[in-house]
Order: structure tokens, then C-alpha cells, then sequence
């Protein structure tokens, strides 16, 4: 029973391609994840790593089957489950920082998903603590480095605590100092993880299956899914 | 001696129009193939409506004035709801929302104005207001429109984030407004401060040459820019908290 619960899939796609301008970007791919595994997607500039995210989050059109926990993930409702489950920390922090301060903006997510207020409490100071935002919570926005904006983005989507992450290039512009923070939290992560990069270093310091999309779609990854499932058996 | 006056008027109108579409076609802009048939038009809907007011004023039926009110706003509507291009919403609803949003705002105001004594049903008196209040909610529906795409656009990425966070229609479509209802109301704003050192509004002109005292003239102008403002800030406000309700937020390209 405990093994058939590490194995359920908790993400699929199924012969998903990814349409931007009517034109076909991303075809035929089929990826499984499981919950608590982390991934990494590469791939060159311009391959469609980002619109696979975003097709994922419904903000892009594809065809083929996206299934959340089982659930074919089709209407506009669906999509909504699906974004309270699965949060995503967009390439540019711009644009997920549109409310007067730090505060606020790590409020948004909760205020919108109607957490109770003490869990949001939680949540809000193990983030903050985290990522060291303390000094930051009355500062506008627009004021932060792109350093700062990034750690809060990232931290934004976590006061929701939503079951799956997936992360677009969640390295580029960091310091040194930073990009272990991020790392570090990635790798100590026990969510399900996506990471969207092309961070050589990221990739290697997190040593994870790494799904690597090519101009040609196809699609390739390592370690093998076999290998995969016997590690998660093994616990 | 009439006639050789509207025909002059009508000739450099006419001229004017003619410098407009070909400086626009010289230039590429793009508005001349909408202006040759709608300045045609423009003079025989003017010179109608005025026989129709004539008419109605010697009928004396109010009916028939809130019939032709009842057009007017069918037009407006049809007219602004073709300035609205997300074609993520049928026009056949933007057309019915546009109307609710003309029809509830400014009937509200006629119904206001009548309340307190300022108009009566006569025709010559409610056509013209109806007219003028119709006009700046259909123009406000327009602009809106205009630049709530240019907001989709523009801030895709941004209402994207909203979206990925939770937001909810309610949370997107306030922040959209917030946006786009300044700049929709912006030409009313300056009309309403320029009022009286800019320029000398149309009613108050035309009370103060039939003799009314100046206080009274300008009291009846401030109330009629105020209902502009009233039309031109509310009409698109319930025009998209309609078709947001009933048919969603969507970004141009959604799913």
C-alpha cells in the first residue's frame, strides 16, 4: 500500500503539445510525475520551456491530456484546482509582484485561497524566516533588487503552500549568496518539484531527473524512470 | 437665405472631413474607410432625428419619446459594442451588456433629473439629454474597450502572475478597472476643469442666449457635466462587471 502511495502519479502529460500562435512548439510529449519527485527541464533558448509551464497553468493552449491526482484537468474550474496545487514562480519576478509591498504581496496568495489565519501566520513566518525577508516586509516592490524580487516571488508562491512547484529559471540574476539560498531550499524541498533552466551548475549541484527538450521535441531523461520508482520504493 | 447658410455649413463640413481622410490616407492611419460612409450618415441621422423631435413635440406623446430613447440605446450599444474586440466573448453578449450598462447608468439619471424637476417628457427637452447622456456612455464603452485590450496586452504576464497566484475574476477585473477607468475618464475630467476658463459648454451657451440668468445657466451645465462623468465612470464599470460575471475574465489568449 505504501508503495502504490509514492508511485501514484501526481502530474501527467499525455501526448501534450504546446501551441503558441496557432503553431505547434512542443509536440507529443509525455511526462509522468510522482509526488515528491523533482525534476529539472532544460533545453535551449526559445524551445518552449516556458510555454510547457504555462500550458500546464492553462495560460497557453495545447492539445493532448493534462491529468492532476488522476483528473483529466480541462475546464476553466479545473485549471483553478490545479493552480491551488501546483504553484509557479515565473522567469521574470515582475510578474508576480503587482501589490504596494513585500507584505502585502505575500499575502496575496493566501487572502485569494481564503487560508485560515492561523496557518497563514505559519506559513507567512516560516517563509519570511526562510529567505530572510524580515528587513523587506514594508518595502515597496518596485524598490527591490532583482535579487530581492526574486526571493520573493519564489516566496509568494510558498505562503500558499501549494502540494507541486514549478520554478522557471528560478537561478537567473542571483549573487553567489542567493543562488545557494534558492538552491539549498530546492533541494531540501519536500515538495514535487519542477525546475525550468538552463543553470548548468543548478542542475548538477541538484542531481535530479532531468527531462531535456530539444528543438525536434525530443525528449530524453536521466535517470531512468525505472531507476526513479526503485528509489522512491527504497524510500 | 436659410438654405444658402446650411449649405455652406454643409460644404465646409464636408471640406473638413475631406482634409481629415486625405491627410489619412496620405499617411496610412487607417480611420478614412470609417469616416466616408459614417459622415454621410452623420447628416441624414442629425437632419432625421430633428423632423422626428419636431414631430413628437407636436404629438405630445411620452411613449413615443421613450421609444425613440429605447433606439438610441440600442444604437449606442451596437455601436460601442463593436469597438469591443476580445473575441473570447460572442458579440451577441457584448452587445446585450453594453445595452444593460447604457440603459441602467444613464436611465438612472434621466430618471434622476426627472425626479427633481430639472426635465420633463416633452420631446424637445428628454431626447437631447438622453441624447448627450447616451453618448458619453457609449463613448466611455468604447474607450474602455480600447484600452482594456491594450491593458490585456500590456500586462498579459502581469494578470498571468494574478491568475497563477489565485486571484479570482473579482480581484483581476478590479485591478483591470483600476487601470483602465482613469484613462476612460480623462476627457470628462478635463472638461470639468476647463469648465468656464477652456471652454464654454453647449447647454450653458444655449441658456444664457435664451436669456436665463447666468447662476442658473451654469448650475444646470455643472449638473449636466456632472451626469457625463457619472455616465462616462459607471457605464463601462457595469459594462465589464456584467460580462466578467456572467462570461469570465479572459486574457487574449486563454484556454
Amino acid at each position: 500500500m505504501e508503495v502504490l502511495k509514492l508511485t501514484e502519479p501526481f502530474l501527467e502529460l499525455r501526448n501534450f503539445s504546446v501551441y503558441r500562435g496557432g503553431r505547434a512548439i512542443l509536440t507529443n510529449l509525455n511526462i509522468v510525475l510522482h509526488r515528491g519527485e523533482k525534476i529539472v527541464i532544460a533545453g535551449v533558448n526559445g524551445v518552449g520551456k516556458t510555454s510547457l509551464a504555462e500550458a500546464i497553468l492553462g495560460f497557453v493552449p495545447f492539445k493532448g491530456e493534462l491529468i492532476l491526482e488522476g483528473k483529466p484537468v480541462k475546464e476553466k474550474k479545473d485549471f483553478k484546482i490545479l493552480r491551488r496545487k501546483v504553484g509557479y514562480v515565473f522567469q521574470n519576478p515582475d510578474n508576480q509582484l503587482f501589490m504596494p509591498t513585500v507584505r502585502d504581496e505575500l499575502l496575496f496568495a493566501p487572502k485569494n485561497y481564503k487560508l485560515p489565519e492561523e496557518i497563514v501566520e505559519k506559513l507567512f513566518q516560516k517563509v519570511v524566516n526562510t529567505f530572510n525577508l524580515t528587513h523587506l516586509l514594508d518595502r515597496p516592490t518596485f524598490k527591490l533588487s532583482f535579487g530581492q524580487k526574486r526571493l520573493v516571488s519564489l516566496a509568494c508562491v510558498l505562503t500558499y503552500d501549494p502540494e507541486m512547484l514549478i520554478l522557471d529559471e528560478p537561478t537567473n540574476g542571483l549573487d553567489r549568496e542567493n543562488w545557494f539560498k534558492v538552491a539549498e531550499f530546492l533541494k531540501k524541498s519536500d515538495k514535487t518539484l519542477m525546475v525550468i533552466t538552463h543553470d548548468r551548475e543548478l542542475i548538477s549541484f541538484l542531481g535530479w531527473r532531468v527531462i531535456y527538450l530539444s528543438s525536434l521535441s525530443f525528449v530524453t531523461s536521466y535517470p531512468p524512470k525505472e531507476e526513479l520508482k526503485e528509489n522512491l520504493r527504497k524510500g | 437665405m436659410e438654405f444658402v447658410q446650411s449649405l455652406k455649413e454643409v460644404i465646409l463640413a464636408y471640406l473638413l472631413i475631406l482634409s481629415v481622410v486625405l491627410f489619412d490616407i496620405k499617411n496610412r492611419y487607417g480611420v478614412w474607410k470609417e469616416l466616408l460612409p459614417v459622415s454621410v450618415f452623420s447628416l441624414i441621422q442629425l437632419t432625421f432625428i430633428g423632423f422626428v423631435i419636431l414631430y413628437l413635440t407636436k404629438v405630445g406623446n411620452s411613449f413615443l419619446n421613450l421609444l425613440v430613447i429605447l433606439f438610441m440605446t440600442v444604437n449606442a450599444a451596437f455601436i460601442s459594442s463593436k469597438r469591443f474586440k476580445l473575441k473570447a466573448y460572442k458579440p451577441l453578449w457584448v452587445f446585450v451588456f453594453s445595452f444593460f450598462a447604457i440603459a441602467f447608468t444613464n436611465y438612472l439619471l434621466l430618471f434622476l433629473y426627472w425626479l427633481i424637476d430639472v426635465l420633463r417628457t416633452e420631446a424637445h427637452m428628454i431626447i437631447p439629454f438622453a441624447g448627450l447622456l447616451i453618448a458619453a456612455g457609449m463613448r466611455s464603452i468604447s474607450l474602455f474597450s480600447q484600452y482594456l485590450t491594450d491593458l490585456l496586452i500590456k500586462e498579459k504576464d502581469i494578470l498571468e502572475g494574478m491568475f497563477a497566484l489565485g486571484a479570482g475574476n473579482r480581484v483581476v477585473r478590479n485591478y483591470l478597472l483600476k487601470k483602465a477607468i482613469p484613462l476612460t475618464t480623462v476627457v470628462i475630467r478635463d472638461m470639468l476643469k476647463a469648465a468656464g476658463i477652456v471652454h464654454i459648454p453647449g447647454v450653458m451657451v444655449g441658456l444664457l442666449m435664451a436669456g436665463t440668468h447666468p447662476i442658473v445657466a451654469a448650475t444646470m451645465q455643472f449638473l449636466v457635466l456632472a451626469s457625463m462623468l457619472f455616465s462616462m465612470f459607471f457605464t463601462p464599470i457595469v459594462f465589464y462587471y456584467l460580462i466578467t460575471h456572467f462570461r469570465g475574465v479572459f486574457l487574449i489568449n486563454p484556454r
